[in-house]
């Protein structure tokens, strides 16, 4: 399959989905993005190759090499230390700032970033209404035609898929906020960014996997308007929004994430 | 005979906000019927009104009170004093007249801005505004806005006399505003008037909101990420402010969560 421009093969509302998004923005790759509304994702993915896992899927018009998963895409084209652009300290030149910047962006990423999956998905996946434009903005016609018909059929099986129950729900929302204290200790000295006072890929990955903990502007996944979400969820994200954290979550995104319209 | 309290509003205004927003406040229980712009002077007029006089709150006895302002006066007096919004003209004079200063500019200078520049702009997007215009409107004003959206863009460019021009002097004087409350929030006050807050607060934060795209506004403002690209520049730079921080901050700590 022969591709004009850059490719960036999605699921709309996932948090690494948007961390790819700011990387190729940081990076000023231009690239067109195919969402997918969740479920349908995984037959896109199929059809390149890849597993249900394997978004946000970078396909690269030059040389049509693909990259799967926000690892190979910074490992691509992320510019030696030294460069503005450069997010990741150099391991051999900065070891303990690469291994602060690894061992956070895990942590934030692959541990609490879970819980906050589990219990937005879990929560808003109650409202079909509320939910509506993170699951279909920009999605070909005929997801958008599925998912309106058979909504209680998707969220069946996103809760079967993520293994979502109310019991998870309640443990994640305690997990979040640990998430947010350990976040808060770090910035307590007054630091603007996580580490080596400058952005780093630290930083875009906390503000990606829990910008929806506060539903940051700025986020492409096209998060629900607060006012419009249950009244237990708007307290949680108006507590969240006016810590520490989550006030470095909503600059980052204002003072690092270049601007771009989503269509559809 | 009604038992429930109506506020008729028109469905996006920062000024109906701020009456949601009083409503909460002093624990009134009212049902809300929003209309879509254009179709809310037909509302009003139903109701024997003229075309601004919302937010329109009708009590069950008939009882009408329109506008930010005295809809709050309408409730500030009987409010226990931790609820009271407006300081007393008797007894508090000087922080009376701060606080209704800070209310009517907000409302007369910067809200017509904000409301200049976000119209006209957000307006050439029928996509973008659509949530702002039409959520739970009546169905028939829902359809009409969209067979005939051009009819109602060209309708309110004309009411509000809208144009380039216009634009780029509200964004100006949007400009400016922010100017002048960071200079009132330099000296580190949590309030705008007093050690409190009051309705100048609520005012500044529900009529400068959506130059920010405030999070908790119930007029259901757009996703920043769907606005044009020169539009999220203002946006993501005015929410860096200090005044941009104040209006969220006020929205999070003081706006009582209702499921819109």
């Amino acid at each position: 399959m022969m591709a004009k421009e850059n490719l960036l093969i999605t699921m709309r509302p996932a948090k690494d989905v948007d961390l790819g998004r700011f990387l190729m923005a940081h990076y000023e790759v231009p690239y067109k993005e195919r969402p997918h509304a969740p479920v349908f994702h995984v037959l896109a993915l199929k059809f390149w190759g890849y597993g249900d896992r394997g978004y946000p899927l970078f396909v690269r018009a030059k040389d049509k090499a693909q990259f799967s998963r926000n690892g190979p895409i910074w490992g691509e084209l992320d510019p030696p230390e030294g460069d503005p652009k450069n997010l990741w300290p150099d391991p051999m030149n900065s070891p303990s700032a690469f291994s602060e910047v690894h061992e956070l962006q895990y942590y934030i990423r692959r541990v609490v970033g879970k819980s906050v999956v589990a219990w937005s998905y879990f929560n808003l996946l109650q409202h079909k209404k509320v939910v509506w434009t993170s699951i279909t903005t920009g999605v070909p016609w005929y997801e958008k035609l599925v998912c309106y018909l058979a909504f209680p059929l998707i969220r069946k099986l996103m809760y079967l898929g993520l293994g979502l129950s109310q019991e998870v729900a309640d443990k994640a929302i305690d997990h979040i906020y640990e998430g947010f204290d350990r976040i808060d200790g770090i910035l307590a000295d007054g630091r603007q960014y996580l580490v080596a006072d400058r952005l780093t890929f630290a930083d875009l990955a906390l503000a990606t996997s829990f910008g929806p903990m506060i539903l940051a502007q700025g986020y492409a996944g096209c998060l629900p308007d607060q006012a419009a979400c249950p009244d237990h969820m708007q307290k949680v994200y108006k507590e969240l929004r006016q810590r520490p954290t989550g006030q470095l979550i909503q600059r980052i995104y204002d003072l690092h994430r270049p601007a771009k319209q989503v269509r559809g | 005979m009604r038992d429930k309290n109506l506020l008729i509003t028109l469905q996006p205004s920062s000024g109906v906000d701020t009456a949601r927003w009083l409503m909460g406040h002093y624990e009134i229980p009212y049902e809300e019927r929003a209309h879509a712009p254009i179709f809310h002077v037909l509302a009003l007029k139903w109701w024997k009104q003229g075309p601004e006089d919302y937010a329109l709150l009708v009590e069950p006895d008939g009882k009408k009170t329109f506008g930010r302002v005295p809809i709050s006066e309408r409730f500030d007096g009987d409010a226990p004093a931790d609820k009271k919004l407006i300081p007393d003209q008797a007894t508090q004079k000087e922080l009376y007249d701060e606080v209704m200063a800070l209310v009517n500019w907000s409302g007369s200078v910067t809200g017509s801005a904000v409301v200049n520049w976000s119209y006209f702009n957000l307006l050439k997007y029928k996509w973008v505004v659509w949530p702002s215009i039409v959520t739970n409107v009546p169905w028939y004003e829902k359809l009409f806005c969209l067979l005939a959206f051009r009819v109602i863009r060209f309708l309110m460019y004309k009411g509000l006399g809208l144009n380039d021009e216009v634009s780029d002097l509200a964004l100006k004087t949007i400009y400016e505003s922010y100017d002048r409350i960071d200079k009132k929030l330099a000296d580190g006050r949590q309030y705008l008037c007093g050690d409190r807050l009051t309705l100048a607060d609520i005012s500044v934060a529900a009529l400068f909101g959506p130059s920010i795209l405030v999070q908790g506004y119930g007029g259901h403002l757009p996703n920043q990420v769907k606005c044009p690209d020169y539009m999220q520049k203002v946006f993501k730079e005015l929410r860096q402010r200090p005044t941009g921080q104040f209006i969220q901050r006020i929205y999070d700590q003081h706006r009582r969560p209702k499921q819109l």
